[in-house]
């Protein structure tokens, strides 16, 4: 505990550090750096070992002198330890302190080089002035997520939550040039209030305890933290922030910051009391997890779908956080499901397969936004649709982009795999098992169980489909073909003679190593299940033989998982060696352009773009987007060189259905029952001597009717 | 000789005999048609030629289609670990590798997606991104298939594809065979889509705007293209076996060599189905398509309310 509060502690100074000295030194910001870096490898080592141990300590008196229910009560005193470290944050600290640490030494390599390049004379000023409050942030976002982890009181908590939304507001404006940079942190802005609002409120709901208000109060703790974490309808300033933060902070932000919303999630189940129910359907708990099932199944399918539409690279992977969130609430609402119907498989394998996936998704999505990052930086655009053939450019960012987009769209042998793996086969289990043990008889009588279970492995599978369709897509279109836009590859070309469109070793190490440990959990699940079995025992209270079990039967199945790719790794490196074998025999590999159909002048604009690519599924789902089209088509039959406007022209944008209907629909009636209100204010001095005056009568009438 | 202890006969049988699937195929067409047709070896033939050809590569591909054949084959071979064969347990069963299973052929159509748009042709874009369409259509249905299979009313082991194929014995034949001839239709039309037959692609037209798989595979060359095309005919395997399973008793005779030739020959007669469907059936509009798909997940839909009735 000393030594997490002492790298706290470093990581605030730093924060004050880079304030005040940052502008008359660059120096120090290698130095802040580097104690940063220091002060996170001790948090994660000490959390670390605080779940390892947790876990095979002989007894577990380590766990159960912890577990007091935190937030029962309105607390404010501050006489008691102020941080404690319970298994649950010592969970989250793993994915905050691996993606911190790794974003940390990109962000100092990345923001050196955009001084340089950007911008060079008009506002460089301006933006070393920019960059100690961005450090500063930027530090004070980390310390904050560390904090909020870490609180023990609630009002504590409340101060550090708002620190993390205000730093993270902050960095998101880093380019506050840009007129929609400002508009997009306004809007988080807004939602995180609204969100801490409900935060709020649940706070005193739930301290009033009454057993009437306890639906409200689960609902009131979904949206309150739904909106950090992005949950479909609060998820409107997710895409628009993340795709305008600089790429360090979009990675942290959709990697770790949004995964608090669901720590602060899974705190206020533990807080509201939720454990293994002996009677099945206590209404209230069941009802809530089939909330929370519909909640992850809208946000999953919604942001995969929007996902799919996008064409500014950024903003796809921010809508595919939506996506993930969306899986993690599915997990979380299986095992919620569990509790609530007294089936502690179900409870054990929703919860870890939630977890597991926050983890997972902090690594992959952490990863997809650094290498987006960097091809970002090499072309200076978000545009898919301008991009192609990077792989022969940026050969490392490629294979880094290949591994996460394998990983998230959740297909083996990478870590997505293994999270959707258990959740899965939490609802597969659940389904075979309902039937064929009467003792569980009570438990398929429900058939909302059966329908939801059901509803939840058709939207997974719906959601792993899309997803594999959108990341091929992206991955294709960015990095595979010939480029296509003409300046870009001008551009690159110059990479190609004068250095490394990689972008140097402090750019792609932290992407290597995100697309190591990417491979290390798919591959060897069972090593995450020691990290995973304190938190379960924590959260859902089920005695420790029960998760042992059903732990070691996952381990087991693990353990075939890993047999069977590793045969299918052995068989794919001989037939490797043999083909190599086979071309240096004969030794002519011929190459040739790519077969035409017997055009022979075809350009590279003539390849399919991101949009053409989803053309077709974006019109079968048409019903759930709000897409627009321009067309205009030329007038004449033959192209006149001097008219510009005949031009053929076709631009497609699809929007947000939530935000257009929801909001915006919302805000303009808003506005126009308002309006009627307006001759109220109507500028002249006696009406407004008028509503005195009608105020005092009516203030008199009152006094003397009552009093 | 006792079948049972040799898993590793349900990975060799399929690996010598699935490329004669096709020649199977090829010649009722060519019955329909009233030519002779190919030899029934054709496919060997085909595959020894192209294994002895040289390699080219297009200039604008990368290491994505050098690995992508090579891993299409490799996953597909691993696939056929978790698929049992009449008596022959599989070589790797475990609780819950139907998950794997179904998620190995969706790292298979990834790396065809990839492999397609690596070279940058607008041919192949437009087959990869109807192929991850198609696959994406058809993903709920498999799914929903694989409940049903779980939820009927047998005694199982556990949630492997071992356990989950051999549930029909003769005991309960008249209790369950009605739902698993409905799901078999519909994993008839999925082995239509996944192997690229008519109605939804036409494997003998290679620029037609609207094929699918052959387009995808139009830069693949010598030994690539002999291992796409061997794991594309092992894919008809796996699907044919599957729907086998389903429809025939696991103890239909005692004999195990019986039992064996018994699945080979429903395999070969649905590869004959498929061929009929081929030779009457006209290719299905694109727009089309997608109401067919959908129609599969309403066939595995009506099976899965069957089993609660």
């Amino acid at each position: 505990m000393f030594f997490l509060l002492s790298s706290l502690i470093i990581l605030l100074l730093n924060a004050l550090v880079s304030k005040i000295f940052l502008d008359k030194n660059k120096k120090i910001i290698l130095f802040t750096t580097c104690s940063s870096l220091l002060s996170l490898v001790v948090i994660l080592f000490s959390s670390l070992k605080f779940l390892l141990v947790g876990t095979f300590a002989v007894d577990n008196s380590a766990i159960n002198t912890i577990a007091v229910l935190p937030w029962t009560i309105l607390d404010v005193s501050l006489d008691y330890p102020l941080f404690e470290l319970n298994s649950i944050s010592a969970f989250f600290l793993l994915p905050i302190c691996i993606l911190s640490i790794l974003v940390t030494i990109y962000a100092y390599k990345y923001f050196q080089k955009k001084i340089s390049s950007t911008h060079p004379i008009n506002h460089n000023n301006n933006r070393t002035n920019n960059m100690a409050s961005f450090w500063s942030a930027y530090y004070l976002l980390l310390a904050s997520m560390v904090a909020v982890v870490l609180c023990k009181s609630n009002l504590l908590f409340l101060i550090c939550w708002e620190i993390m939304g205000l730093s993270s507001f902050f960095l998101v404006l880093y380019e506050n040039e840009k007129a929609e940079t400002r508009r997009a942190a306004w809007i988080y802005l807004s939602i995180t209030h609204i969100g801490t609002l409900a935060i709020i409120s649940f706070f005193i709901c739930s301290n009033l305890n009454d057993p009437s208000l306890r639906m409200f109060c689960l609902l009131l703790a979904l949206i309150g933290f739904g909106s950090k974490a992005g949950i479909i309808p609060v998820h409107i300033w997710l895409p628009k922030a993340h795709a305008l933060a600089p790429s360090p902070v979009s990675a942290l932000m959709s990697g770790v910051m949004i995964k608090i919303g669901v720590y602060g999630f899974i705190r206020a189940l533990i807080a509201s009391n939720i454990s293994i129910n002996n009677n099945p359907f206590s209404n209230i708990d069941f009802n809530f997890s089939l909330v929370v099932l519909t909640v992850g199944m809208i946000s999953g399918l919604g942001g995969i779908l929007m996902a799919l539409a996008q064409h500014d690279i950024k903003r796809l992977l921010a809508y595919c956080s939506v996506e993930n969130i969306g899986v993690i609430y599915i997990g979380l609402g299986l095992g919620l499901m569990g509790l609530s119907t007294n089936n502690s498989t179900l409870a054990i394998l929703g919860f870890s397969g939630g977890l597991l996936h926050v983890l997972n998704h902090a690594i992959f999505k952490g990863l997809l936004f650094l290498s987006a990052g960097a091809v970002i930086s090499a072309t200076h655009t978000h545009k898919m649709d301008k991009l192609g053939g990077l792989i022969k450019v940026m050969p490392l960012t490629a294979f880094t982009f290949f591994i996460g987009a394998i990983s998230i769209s959740g297909i083996p042998p990478f870590n997505g795999f293994i999270s959707e793996f258990l959740i899965y086969f939490a609802s597969f289990k659940t389904l075979s098992l309902s039937l064929n043990h009467p003792s569980l008889h009570t438990f398929t009588s429900n058939p909302s169980v059966i329908i939801f279970i059901t509803l939840s492995i058709l939207s997974l599978a719906i959601i792993g489909g899309l997803a594999l369709f959108c990341f091929s897509k992206v991955f294709s279109i960015v990095f595979l073909g010939e480029m296509r836009s003409k300046e870009i590859a001008k551009f690159l070309l110059f990479y190609k003679h004068n250095q490394n469109a990689d972008g140097g070793t402090l750019i792609t190490l932290p992407q290597l190593s995100l697309s190591f440990l990417c491979i290390l959990i798919g591959v060897f699940p069972m090593l995450v299940l020691p990290l995973l079995s304190a938190p379960i025992k924590f959260l859902t209270k089920i005695n420790n033989d029960n998760v042992m079990a059903e732990f070691l039967s996952i381990s087991n199945i693990f353990k075939n998982i890993t047999l069977t790719f590793f045969i299918a790794a052995s068989m794919l490196i001989i037939l490797y060696l043999v083909r190599k074998r086979k071309r240096i025999k004969e030794g002519t590999t011929t190459l040739s352009p790519t077969w035409d159909c017997g055009y022979h002048a075809p350009t590279t604009r003539m390849q399919y773009s991101a949009s053409s690519f989803t053309a077709t599924l974006i019109n079968f789902f048409n019903h759930f987007m709000y897409s627009k089209k321009e067309l205009s088509t030329p007038t004449k039959y033959f192209w006149d060189k001097n008219n510009d406007n005949d031009k053929a022209h076709f631009h497609s944008s699809n929007l947000d259905l939530i935000t257009e209907l929801l909001y915006r629909f919302s805000y303009h009636k808003t506005l126009k029952f308002l309006s009627h209100f307006i001759r109220i204010q109507n500028g002249k001095i006696n009406f407004y001597i008028l509503y005195v005056i009608i105020f005092l009568i009516i203030m008199l009438i009152w006094s003397l009717l009552v009093i | 000789m006792n079948f049972q202890l040799y898993p590793v006969l349900s990975l060799i049988i399929p690996l010598l005999l699935a490329p004669l699937l096709y020649g199977i195929i090829n010649r009722t067409k060519a019955k329909f048609a009233g030519r002779i047709g190919s030899p029934l070896l054709q496919t060997y033939y085909d595959l020894y030629k192209l294994i002895h050809k040289n390699f080219i590569y297009s200039t604008s591909s990368s290491w994505i289609i050098r690995i992508g054949s090579l891993i299409i084959f490799t996953v597909t071979v691993t696939t056929l670990l978790l698929l049992p064969f009449a008596c022959i347990p599989s070589v790797i069963s475990f609780s819950g590798d139907i998950l794997l299973f179904v998620y190995m052929l969706a790292l298979i159509r990834f790396m065809m997606i990839l492999s397609g748009m690596d070279v940058g042709s607008s041919f192949e874009a437009m087959g990869s991104a109807r192929e991850g369409y198609f696959a994406m259509l058809a993903e709920p249905a498999v799914l929903l298939s694989l409940v049903t299979l779980v939820v009927l009313p047998v005694s199982k082991i556990d949630l492997s594809v071992n356990t989950l194929l051999k549930m029909l014995t003769l005991n309960n034949f008249f209790t369950i065979s009605p739902i698993l001839f409905i799901l078999s239709i519909s994993f008839f039309i999925i082995l239509l889509l996944e192997t690229s037959r008519i109605p939804f692609d036409d494997p003998n037209t290679h620029l037609e705007l609207t094929m699918i798989h052959e387009v995808i595979i139009l830069d693949h060359a010598g030994l690539d293209f002999a291992l796409i095309t061997y794991a594309t005919s092992l894919k008809l395997w796996i699907f044919s076996s599957i729907i086998s399973h389903l429809l025939i008793p696991i103890d239909i005779v005692d004999n195990q060599l019986l039992n064996i030739i018994i699945h080979l020959i429903s395999i070969f007669a649905i590869s004959i189905v498929v061929g009929i469907v081929e030779s009457t059936f006209a290719r299905l509009r694109l727009i089309r398509v997608q109401n067919l798909i959908l129609g599969t997940f309403v066939l595995s839909f009506i099976s899965f309310i069957i089993c609660w009735i």
